[in-house]
């Protein structure tokens, strides 16, 4: 990506779009349509039709839902299905006065009462509810309702097939990308946590929003895993398995979790001043390794020397060690607990940094070039 | 939901039943909706039942919540739909604006209704005026369709067997406790385990993450309902937070637990245990007390115990009976014992803050 457009990405959408995985579903869910509507056109077909064409391909892309990939498939086919069946009746009905009020009483009810079996029934519901009061609203006689149905299927079909079959997933590219998202996502935490043992103005709801992003970037990597098929938790150390990637990223951000939760150790105390320093040097050498692991590519990643990371956070210790907390009074144990708590956690971090690399090496077929952090 | 889904749904086909009621009381103001646009002959008649459907919600607060949102998007929406469709354009460039607009609209689908309902009105706006004279009208009617759709279903909401979210809290915070409580429970077994089962762990997570973003939005929808002082709602915010960095405790232990190696074999650990079990007491009565209002018997003098506690372990130090264990160990055993601190007052503040709320009635 040329510097500019990187500039414009990493401060206007990265915040808002990581890895622009929304946008690209919008522009899919709008080629679709403009693909309907030009073979539409070029059939020809005009008028009404061209309106029942442009609905069905709207109902497509409009009420998709389903977990994983082949559910949606199978969820758009039942909309549709669905859709078909309804609008010819409530065109029909439409024309019978107030005795079509019944039809919309008994399908609004339907929706309604049925949503609550879940997510996916609730937005087949609503879509086939929408549709069947358009077709109300514009009373017909039996053939030409039939025929929108007819019309809905086409422009639906057609839509279905640009958006399932012409432009489709990539399932390791996406996974990749999305892990890579989870891996930048927390090291910017990590990056946050650093400023804030320097500086306590770095507020707890400022590192609770980094703490967010890194969690929805790992429930991300988890929906897409979902919607291949993978089943995010099967997997154990003992045993392998699709999940251990994910676990992987579990492990390392509940090890963030954990530093978060102990990064207030020694605010405002003088003496606490040098260990604080060397914390904060160790961790930035960490961030780094982050860094250069959330840049890597298809086939490589940069891959840090784990023993000066390791010897780094030693030489913490081995600073708080020479602090003798426990000749300092009851006072002072809460801060050297949180102290302690801090570099055990920061030593997990890099031990779960290490072992979601040789994850990483395994799932995505990755070699690692070793370099310093 | 069960192993027979539409079984159980249809055993709630009765009057009593939350489901059974908003689904009737749903269908009636659709319902409503299509006969007043037949009789007042509007001329875009889909409009006002499409708002109903939108924002009719189970609880009163859900549908006050989406009216709202809905009602300044289409102010927004067809205010700039307006001024689009006044732009002198060839039909090209009407076109574009529209598809522009509608991949903003797909793109804020499902995450942002305020953002999805200013680009799908204006977006029907602006094609609308392209079809027909006098733009302004397009606008106009979709402001007055869609304050009519809120105004049947806001009305629906609070005259069919109004259904205050409030009503519901007690559940959906007893839920969340449990929720959390299970996992903590989960997590103090695998601390004394060889081999804990990271799987079950995150699973109990991953519950009690569902049952905190549900009480989180019930809390948030009984702020917006009518008949709360504004010292309760502000006290449901601050309940939703301790509950959220409870959680944060939980999975900042799940980190300790899971690289604590080896069983605890400590002198401490019949006293962590006692600690523990004072925890799990406080969740018990927290859960009774949140669900219904039940006073506990007993005491469980966490701060106390936790006191104690810390002071037999500086004697222990004292007496360097720590110095054969590794400082890893030491390490983990000081975070565990800071994160079971850090919960125990959580959830003595979620305690005071549930009084207050109660006492405040």
């Amino acid at each position: 990506m040329p510097k500019a457009l990187n500039r414009v990405y990493l401060k206007f959408i990265r915040p808002v779009d990581p890895g622009l995985f929304i946008s690209k579903y919008a522009a899919k869910a709008t080629v679709c349509c403009l693909a309907a509507l030009g073979v539409g056109l070029a059939l020809p077909i005009h008028g009404p039709a061209l309106f029942w064409w442009m609905v069905g391909a709207l109902c497509s892309v409009m009420f998709r839902t389903g977990s994983t990939f082949g559910r949606r498939k199978m969820y758009g086919l039942v909309l549709l299905g669905m859709v078909c069946v309804a609008v010819p009746v409530a065109g029909v009905a439409g024309g019978a006065g107030y005795w079509g009020l019944i039809l919309v009483f008994i399908l609004a009810f339907a929706c309604f009462f049925l949503g609550g079996l879940g997510v996916s029934a609730s937005i087949l519901g609503i879509g086939c509810l929408v549709v069947s009061l358009i077709s109300f609203f514009d009373p017909a006689p039996v053939a030409p309702a039939l025929m929108r149905s007819a019309w809905i299927a086409g422009g639906g079909l057609l839509s279905f097939f640009v958006n399932f079959y012409l432009w489709p997933f990539d399932p390791e590219r996406v996974l990749l990308k999305s892990a890579r998202l989870a891996v930048e996502d927390m090291g910017t935490f990590l990056d946050g946590l650093c400023a804030r043992v320097k500086n306590p103005r770095v507020t707890d709801e400022a590192l609770d929003y980094l703490s967010a992003e890194a969690i929805a970037s790992i429930r991300r990597y988890r929906t897409f895993m979902e919607s291949f098929n993978i089943d995010p938790l099967k997997g154990s150390a003992a045993s392998g398995g699709a999940g251990l990637f994910y676990f992987g990223m579990i492990r390392l951000y509940e090890s963030l979790v954990g530093v978060f939760g102990h990064i207030g150790f020694g605010d405002g105390r003088e003496d606490f001043y040098d260990l604080k320093e060397a914390f904060y040097s160790g961790a930035w050498d960490i961030g780094k390794a982050f860094d250069a692991f959330a840049d890597m590519k298809a086939g490589t990643y940069s891959r840090p020397d784990f023993n000066d990371l390791f010897a780094a956070v030693e030489q913490i210790q081995d600073t708080l060690v020479e602090m003798k907390g426990y000749r300092q009074g009851q006072d002072s144990q809460g801060q050297f607990m949180a102290a302690w708590g801090a570099v055990s956690e920061l030593k997990n971090v890099v031990q779960g940094l290490k072992d979601m690399m040789s994850l990483a090496e395994n799932r995505f077929r990755l070699k690692g070039t070793v370099n310093g952090p | 939901m069960g192993l027979n889904p539409m079984g159980n749904r249809f055993s709630e086909l009765k009057l009593s039943s939350p489901m059974f009621r908003h689904a009737l009381r749903a269908a009636i103001a659709i319902t409503a909706a299509v006969a007043m646009v037949q009789d007042l002959g509007l001329s875009h008649a889909l409009w006002v039942p499409i708002t109903v459907l939108v924002v009719m919600r189970p609880s009163l607060g859900g549908t006050l919540q989406i009216s709202w949102k809905r009602m300044a998007g289409t102010l927004v929406g067809a205010v700039a739909g307006v001024g689009l469709a006044y732009i002198p354009l060839p039909a090209a460039g009407v076109a574009g604006l529209a598809l522009v607009l509608l991949f903003f609209m797909f793109y804020f689908k499902g995450r942002h209704y305020l953002a999805f309902t200013i680009f799908l009105t204006a977006d029907l706006v602006l094609v609308l005026s392209a079809a027909f004279p006098h733009a302004w009208q397009s606008g106009a009617e979709r402001l007055l369709d869609t304050f009519l759709g809120i105004g049947i279903g806001l009305a629906a909401s609070f005259l069919v067997w109004p259904n205050f979210a409030r009503k519901n809290l007690r559940e959906a915070m007893g839920d969340l406790i449990s929720a959390q409580h299970h996992h903590f429970q989960a997590l103090c077994q695998a601390y004394f385990n060889e081999d804990p089962d990271s799987a079950n762990l995150l699973s109990g997570r991953l519950a009690a993450r569902t049952q905190l973003d549900a009480c989180a939005e019930k809390c948030a929808d009984a702020a917006i309902e009518p008949g709360l002082r504004a010292a309760q709602r502000q006290e449901l915010m601050n309940l939703v937070e301790i509950f959220t960095r409870n959680h944060r405790t939980l999975t900042a232990l799940a980190s300790i637990v899971k690289a604590a190696t080896g069983t605890f074999r400590w002198d401490i650990r019949p006293d962590l245990e006692d600690l523990m079990g004072r925890v799990e007491m406080q969740f018990e009565q927290l859960d009774a007390y949140a669900r219904n209002g039940e006073e506990p018997k007993e005491d469980p003098k966490f701060k106390a115990c936790f006191n104690r506690f810390m002071a037999r372990l500086g004697t222990m130090r004292a007496r360097g009976e720590f110095d054969r264990l590794s400082l890893d160990s030491r390490n983990s055993a000081s975070s565990f014992i800071l994160q079971i601190d850090r919960i125990g007052t959580g959830l003595e503040q979620a305690r005071a803050g549930l009084s207050r709320i109660r006492a405040a009635r």
